[in-house]
């Protein structure tokens, strides 16, 4: 297991220096005691509290409400508000009774019972703060619940923070990785954090030639890309594990094609993809089925593309805006 | 009677067919013997599940029973029956190992409650556990939890792969499979080495001796050359007769969905049958029929519409 950094305000990494973390700190100082936060996964929510606990020398406990049963009467609400409440008001025997308590995550309570969150109002002892992934609290029938906490808001970290932070990850654990490699490492985690921890550990556990698998779906989908502007596809490599991926390649097949065919060719093959699109749309969560026409269609697509080869193809990205502008 | 799919499950990572990248990531972490969560993503039947499998007896060797839990699909995937479960597992200190494993098999299918819930549970066992969630689509897990995995691809297994299989199952079992049964074997398989297996085993059953005409017929409940003879009368412009095969595979106890899936891997699979201009068209037809049978509709009167569709292609 990698080290990883000691949480601390002076370690707290965000993108415009000091703006989260000194709203949160002088709020704190001005005797404010409900917090949300909210942002993305792995922009270092976790992270801000744990220094404030350390910095503050309170005592920092986290609750996961997902984790909680309900009641004996079978009230889920009141258990959530009972176990805060315990939460808030124990007293340990270190710490000297300050402390904050970190809940995961706003969204479970705004499902169950969003009053709760007036009636914790009254807690004095203890600093709550709640996580939120969601834009839920912005929301107009949410407002009301939550006009007495103060939301800080997190954002996705830009690719010098990313950098940074993975340059004293590799500092702090004393690896030795190459320039190449580590901006690799920084692109794939798409601003989170925490994934930078994992494949900077992946990577020093498999070595420097295993590459750390793409983690979103616009840079898996590279490979298939290629392959097939290559002719080196064939109709079993076109599996997409999301829809996303499919509606890229889509993209990038609309793009490209009119350097590998001529007109009566490129017709068919835009009415193929206009067809694929259509059946896109109509993919949910719950019927992933429909996904083997989208492949069938792409792939009847790219046969063609295979036989009018080699295509010199630029590999610079479509223009997503053009493509993106109806949604 | 020893089940093949077990009997043939590797048990050493030089024995999993295809997937070099990933084993090679596996191997290095078993060497190194430091495990991190993992996210195994990929297609059915490539080796995601057996990988894990074969990571827990590496690094475990004769205790691997012990530490090893597998949670399927098929157990309750209730959020209390799974804490439950990982606690009693995770509490105890692992034997004559630094931590166990836990995997959940098809982990897409976990609501995002229990994956929101086992996001802490994480963090909380890592001194013990080691989660591994076996996925076929990566984005139905959440961020979070992504971000706390190592990725794992499986890439589809090539047909070239698939025949080496075919081939050390024949060789082991004493089965003849001419060249045409393996086509049809990799055809009817996609790629799923677990469906092959079970096709081959049921298959020698029969005789030693397997050609490809055995093979289709043998694919699932559903006469293949049965569908594929009501596509080419539909496709004559006899939507009538057409009408009447239909009904009568329809009455016989076949699933419209099972319908629908074969009659779409005919259309793909068979080059003469359909000009490839109007081959897009029949995709997308059937894409939508099976869409709309899956918001509610009847799905009697949409394959009939579809037939009818297949039936005015003749010009």
């Amino acid at each position: 297991m990698l080290k990883n950094i000691e949480p601390s305000f002076k370690a707290f990494l965000e993108n415009y220096s000091g703006s989260i973390k000194n709203k949160f700190v002088s709020e704190i100082n001005s005797g404010k005691k409900l917090f949300v936060f909210n942002g993305p996964s792995g922009c270092g929510k976790d992270f801000l509290a744990e220094s404030a606990a350390k910095e503050f020398n309170m005592e920092l406990k986290k609750l996961n409400l997902y984790t909680l049963d309900p009641d004996q009467s079978g009230n889920l609400s009141n258990s959530i508000y009972s176990t805060i409440m315990n939460m808030a008001s124990s007293n340990s025997l270190f710490g000297g009774g300050k402390k904050i308590i970190y809940v995961e995550d706003l969204e479970k309570v705004l499902s169950v019972e969003p009053s709760i969150l007036l009636r914790l109002s009254s807690i004095q002892e203890a600093i709550i703060i709640f996580e939120s992934n969601s834009g839920d609290i912005f929301r107009a029938k949410n407002k009301k619940y939550l006009s007495a906490y103060s939301i800080i808001r997190f954002y996705r970290l830009n690719e010098r923070i990313a950098k940074l932070y993975l340059t004293r990850l590799i500092s702090l654990n004393r690896l030795s990785i190459s320039m190449q490699i580590a901006d690799s490492i920084a692109k794939n985690s798409k601003g989170n954090l925490g994934s930078i921890m994992t494949d900077l550990e992946t990577m020093s556990i498999a070595g420097e030639n295993a590459r750390p698998a793409p983690r979103t779906a616009e840079d898996s989908i590279f490979e298939t890309i290629k392959a097939v502007f290559s002719g080196t596809a064939d109709l079993s490599s076109l599996y997409f594990p999301s829809d996303a991926e499919a509606k890229n390649m889509e993209i990038w097949l609309a793009d490209k094609a009119s350097g590998a065919f001529s007109k009566g060719d490129l017709f068919d093959f835009l009415l193929v993809l206009s067809n694929s699109d259509i059946i896109l749309r109509k993919i949910k969560k719950q019927n992933w089925g429909l996904m083997r026409y989208v492949s069938a269609l792409f792939g009847q697509g790219s046969l063609g593309l295979n036989r009018k080869n080699p295509i010199n193809l630029s590999y610079n990205a479509p223009d997503w805006d053009a493509y993106y502008s109806n949604y | 009677m020893v089940l093949w799919i077990e009997k043939y499950r590797p048990s050493k990572f030089d024995e999993i067919i295809g997937q070099q990248e990933s084993i090679d990531k596996l191997k290095a972490m078993v060497e190194k013997g430091d495990i991190q969560h993992m996210i195994l993503s990929g297609p059915p039947g490539v080796g995601k599940t057996t990988s894990a499998i074969v990571l827990a007896k590496a690094v475990f060797k004769n205790e691997w029973n012990q530490n090893f839990i597998e949670l399927n699909a098929s157990d309750d995937r209730k959020l209390s029956v799974i804490q439950g479960k990982v606690k009693e597992f995770a509490r105890t200190k692992p034997i004559d190992a630094p931590f166990k494993l836990i995997l959940f098999d098809e982990a897409d299918s976990l609501t995002q409650e229990a994956q929101q819930a086992l996001r802490r549970m994480m963090e909380e066992y890592s001194g013990t556990c080691r989660f591994l969630f076996s996925v076929n689509y990566q984005n139905n897990i959440i961020e979070p939890i992504q971000s706390r995995c190592a990725i794992i691809r499986f890439k589809p297994l090539t047909s070239e792969d698939v025949k080496k299989f075919v081939k050390m199952i024949a060789d082991k079992e004493d089965l003849k499979i001419d060249d045409k049964a393996i086509e049809a074997l990799i055809y009817v398989s996609k790629g799923d080495l677990r469906a092959l297996t079970n096709v081959l085993q049921s298959l020698s059953n029969v005789s030693k001796e397997i050609d490809s005409e055995m093979v289709y017929k043998n694919n699932g409940l559903i006469d293949i050359m049965k569908i594929k003879q009501g596509v080419e009368v539909a496709l004559t412009g006899n939507y009538d007769s057409a009408k009447a095969i239909f009904t009568e595979l329809l009455d016989s106890g076949v699933n419209i969905k099972e319908l629908i899936i074969k009659t779409f891997e005919i259309v793909t699979s068979s080059d003469g049958l359909i000009d490839k201009k109007s081959k897009s068209y029949v995709i997308e037809r059937l894409a939508e029929t099976e869409y709309r049978i899956i918001e509610g509709a009847t799905p009697f009167i949409q394959f009939q519409a579809f037939l009818a569709f297949l039936s005015t292609l003749k010009s």
